[in-house]
């Protein structure tokens, strides 16, 4: 067996590589005639190969560690340099090899007339082309009795009440414009978790309020059996609830579905009296999650209507196990909460009195900001614009955020830099943040914050200040990035993650408020 | 309404316009979905490819 | 059938039809066209979520079935796995990627946008079987025609001395030899499917027709080789040598091995030599080897007899 030369052989292994033989043929070849190379091979690493390399010298830690499903590309040449060379075009190869594969005989339609020939039985379209074009494409998908799931916004209001009128006409779904989330026969749609199908319909006016109500209740052990997106506008007068009602028809009729919840801002006046009509005449279990300021909580029938997300979840539950519920501000005991910020509270300096909070997801923005300012006083944010406020929240996902820029869901970038600022602002206690994970978002949002997270907590150390970070992860176990490990991460990061959106506002509000605002929450407690 | 009950009965086939990873998704949870490459019809124009749009659904109704 | 079949195929690496990318082109369901039983019984067995494509190449897939083996599909084509079948139009290679569920129902496959119609399609035996007559026809047939270079890997010190005990092995009827050096070639070389595994699957198929008996009274060489397949090689090559242990092979191996005339088999013999890279030489010299070490045998023992002295070898001979 010949000692392996580390200085000039290079290693390169594409695990789970499958590419047939004449690939690797042309590879080793194309690899073996580089200049100064002498030698190079291309393997599957098996216990027989591994021998083979060995032989050769070429068993390298990288290949010795390969798998037998894993291909080995090892190269030896004259020179480091002449070795890294061979190495680079090795990647490039699989490169050009992999975009030829994909490009090779797949049918390119420009248009959706001749997407539909490729696709006759398609029954749903996705539009997120240019809001400028899209409602003529979402016109022509009517049109074609193809359902249609509008992610565009920047579609005119005239533009969505014509779509919308037309689809009521011929039974078809909207979904949007500016929808970002569905869940349509336990299919996930955009920005969408993984939760069981069951029993719960939902409409929704809003992507990450849905993606909150869904995760929860699968943490529950409900699941879902159509949500369905309505368009931010949708219960506004103008447009006057036409999708919310035509989907609340369906999820009426739908057997399958045994309870319904409608979420959104508090509709118009008049919207909300055809919503409530409709509601009780279909005669199932309803919630309505309605984000707003001064929401009346109350139950009326089989009707009730909520102030949180969470609340949705709870309600529903309450509903459909024949229990009654009532709203807590957190799932911890009391004497819990107390402790953990009692003990948060003394690392504060007497400056330190803000709730920074930095948002990915509008809706749980929003929600956040709507608990936070009873409890806190006035709060800055960009979702109103004139307020003022000691706190901020700011939804990054906000247009004038993303202009030039993917959102936060996809790019962390903005987030990221605000998360490290905060470190370095002297009266920040706490940094409040949503995780949000699923189809569409990144393969680790956690991750993408931690180093900024540490990032700004060492600044504020060095500045002889302790910086405290309340977050909650908005994920099943189900997604592809996985509850736990994304908690983990966070609590890894020393973060305090608490289960829902709504109980990680008041989290925050507990450390920058103290004495007052636990006792208000939480009643007269232990000191 | 009959149309969206139907759909809550059917197999999701999705045709994608816009944005290529919605389709890879899709794609990856074995769900039928052909994506299409879109660019913008009558030239780009706004208006004009409203118009052509308005007298497809004329031909349609 | 096979004759036919060849005839129709203008080259081994598949008469596809040309793919287009022309809009406008109607989507017909895709069938399969052939199949073996086995094949058939595993796919019409699946349940709702029958697997996940596991790797696609321009020419075939694969997808890892839900019982752990793989099942291949690839365009109209004699059968180039034991495990595949042939369908009437391949899925665009950028439909599908590795991890695309595959669906089972009713009487359709369902993979990615591409829907498999699974009522029709040919039944093929692609079970080499015993046969009475000697290998003295196919050995003289290949003696004749020039083999194309095998992988280097199988040149390598540990492939020739692999190719040697398995030749001992067959010779003097010693299950240990044949064992090492089948166990050796296991994994070995070049390919997806490493060259070795090409090479034993040729042998044994060749064993599986003229030495039938001796293999089946060997169990230990089943299960020897067995247990190397499932950690020594590539899930394919593990998959082609556990369907040769069975008896199955891809149609080129099992025409050429049970071929009855020489032109039949000269036939064959160039369909495998331009198979893969270096896969059907691979797998040739794997038969070739097999051949002359089962001449060997039936030489010598024809000699002895011919001597008068009936030689009894420890167990069943080939045929004779």
């Amino acid at each position: 067996m010949l000692q392996v030369n580390a200085e000039t052989v290079r290693t390169l292994v594409k695990k789970s590589a499958y590419h047939d033989s004449v690939t690797l043929l042309v590879l080793a070849r194309q690899l073996r005639s580089g200049d100064g190379i002498t030698l190079a091979a291309a393997l599957m690493a098996t216990p027989a190969n591994k021998e083979l390399l060995a032989q050769s010298g070429l068993l390298t830690p990288e290949a010795a560690a390969a798998g037998v499903n894993d291909l080995v590309i090892v190269i030896q040449a004259d020179s480091a340099t002449a070795a890294e060379v061979a190495l680079s075009q090795a990647e490039a190869f699989f490169t050009a090899k992999q975009e030829r594969l994909q490009g090779a005989g797949r049918p390119m339609p420009r248009t959706l007339e001749s997407a539909r020939r490729h696709l006759p039985d398609a029954n749903l379209v996705v539009i997120s082309v240019p809001g400028t074009f899209a409602a003529s494409e979402a016109r022509k998908a009517l049109s074609l009795g193809l359902h249609v799931m509008l992610f565009s916004d920047n579609v005119a209001l005239e533009d969505e009440v014509a779509l919308k009128q037309l689809a009521v006409k011929k039974g078809l779904l909207l979904m949007g414009p500016d929808c970002g989330t569905a869940i349509m026969n336990g299919v996930p749609l955009g920005y969408a978790n993984a939760v069981p199908r069951g029993r719960v319909g939902l409409v929704a006016a809003s992507g990450t309020g849905l993606q909150q109500v869904t995760c929860l209740l699968a943490a529950r052990g409900e699941g879902v059996s159509q949500a369905i997106g309505v368009g931010g506008r949708d219960m506004t007068e103008r447009v006057g609830g036409l999708m919310t009602l035509q989907a609340l028809d369906a999820l009426g009729a739908d057997p399958a579905t045994e309870l319904i919840i409608v979420i959104g801002k508090p509709p118009a006046p008049v919207v909300r009296e055809h919503v409530e009509a409709r509601l009780r005449a279909i005669g199932k279990p309803c919630v309505m999650a309605l984000l707003g300021r001064d929401v009346a909580v109350r139950q009326e029938g089989l009707l009730a209507t909520v102030a949180t997300l969470e609340d949705a979840c709870e309600a529903t539950i309450a509903a459909l196990r024949g229990a009654a519920w009532t709203s807590r501000p957190f799932n911890a005991p009391p004497g819990e909460i107390h402790r953990r910020v009692q003990a948060v509270r003394q690392t504060l300096a007497p400056e330190q009195r803000a709730v920074r909070a930095l948002y990915a997801g509008g809706t749980l923005a929003h929600e956040a900001a709507l608990i936070l300012e009873p409890l806190l006083g006035p709060v800055a944010t960009n979702l109103m614009p004139g307020s003022t406020g000691r706190h901020s929240v700011l939804d990054l996902g906000a247009d004038e955020f993303t202009v030039g820029r993917a959102h936060p869901m996809l790019d962390p970038t903005l987030r990221v830099e605000a998360i490290r600022q905060a470190g370095l602002e002297p009266d920040v206690a706490v940094l409040l943040l949503d995780v949000v994970l699923g189809h569409g978002a990144g393969p680790d949002p956690a991750g993408d914050l931690v180093p900024a997270i540490e990032a700004a907590q060492a600044e504020a150390r060095a500045r002889g200040r302790d910086l405290t970070v309340v977050a909650s992860v908005i994920g099943t176990a189900g997604d592809p990035q996985g509850l736990e490990p994304q908690v983990a991460r966070l609590e890894a990061a020393g973060a305090w993650v608490l289960p829902s959106n709504a109980q990680a506002a008041r989290a925050a509000a507990c450390i920058a408020g103290g004495e007052p605002v636990m006792r208000s929450l939480l009643g007269p407690g232990e000191a | 309404m009959l149309g969206i009950s139907d759909l809550f009965r059917q197999e999701i086939r999705v045709i994608n316009l816009g944005v290529e990873a919605f389709a890879l998704t899709l794609e990856r949870l074995g769900v039928p979905v052909i994506h299409v490459a879109w660019s913008p019809p009558a030239g780009g124009d706004p208006r004009k490819a409203a118009l052509l749009a308005a007298l497809t659904e004329d031909e349609e109704e | 059938m096979f004759r036919s079949s060849l005839a129709s195929t203008s080259s081994p690496s598949g008469p596809f039809p040309a793919s287009r990318r022309e809009e406008g082109h109607a989507t017909e369901p895709v069938r399969i066209l052939r199949w073996s039983l086995a094949l058939r019984e595993r796919i019409l067995t699946a349940p709702p979520e029958a697997g996940r494509v596991h790797s696609v190449f321009e020419r075939a897939l694969n997808i890892l079935w839900h019982d752990g083996a793989l099942v291949a599909l690839h365009g109209p084509a004699p059968l180039a796995a034991p495990f595949a079948a042939a369908v009437t139009r391949l899925p665009e290679a950028g439909h599908l990627t590795p991890g695309t569920r595959v669906f089972h129902r009713e009487n359709r496959i369902l993979l990615g946008p591409c829907v498999l119609d699974i009522e029709g399609g040919t039944l093929v035996d692609i079970t080499i079987h015993p046969t009475h007559e000697g290998s003295g026809l196919l050995a003289s047939a290949l003696k004749a025609l020039a083999m194309p270079a095998g992988a280097p890997g199988l040149s390598s010190p540990s492939g020739r001395s692999a190719q040697r005990r398995l030749a001992d092995g067959i010779r003097n009827r010693d299950a240990q030899a044949f064992i090492e050096g089948a166990c050796a070639l296991v994994g070995l070389g070049e390919g997806l499917t490493p060259a070795g595994d090409d090479y034993l699957v040729g042998a044994l198929a060749v064993l599986r027709h003229f030495a039938h008996r001796w293999l089946e009274e060997q169990p230990e060489i089943r299960a020897a080789i067995g247990a190397a397949a499932q950690v020594g090689t590539t899930i394919v090559g593990r998959d082609f040598i556990l369907h040769a242990l069975d008896g199955a092979f891809s149609e080129p191996i099992l025409h050429l091995v049970t071929t009855t005339s020489e032109r039949d088999a000269r036939r064959a013999v160039a369909y495998l030599a331009e198979t893969g890279g270096t896969s059907g030489a691979d797998t040739l010299h794997g038969i070739c080897l097999a051949l002359e070490a089962l001449e060997f045998l039936t030489t010598r023992n024809h000699i002895r007899s011919i001597r008068g002295r009936r030689i009894h070898p420890a167990s069943g001979v080939c045929s004779k």
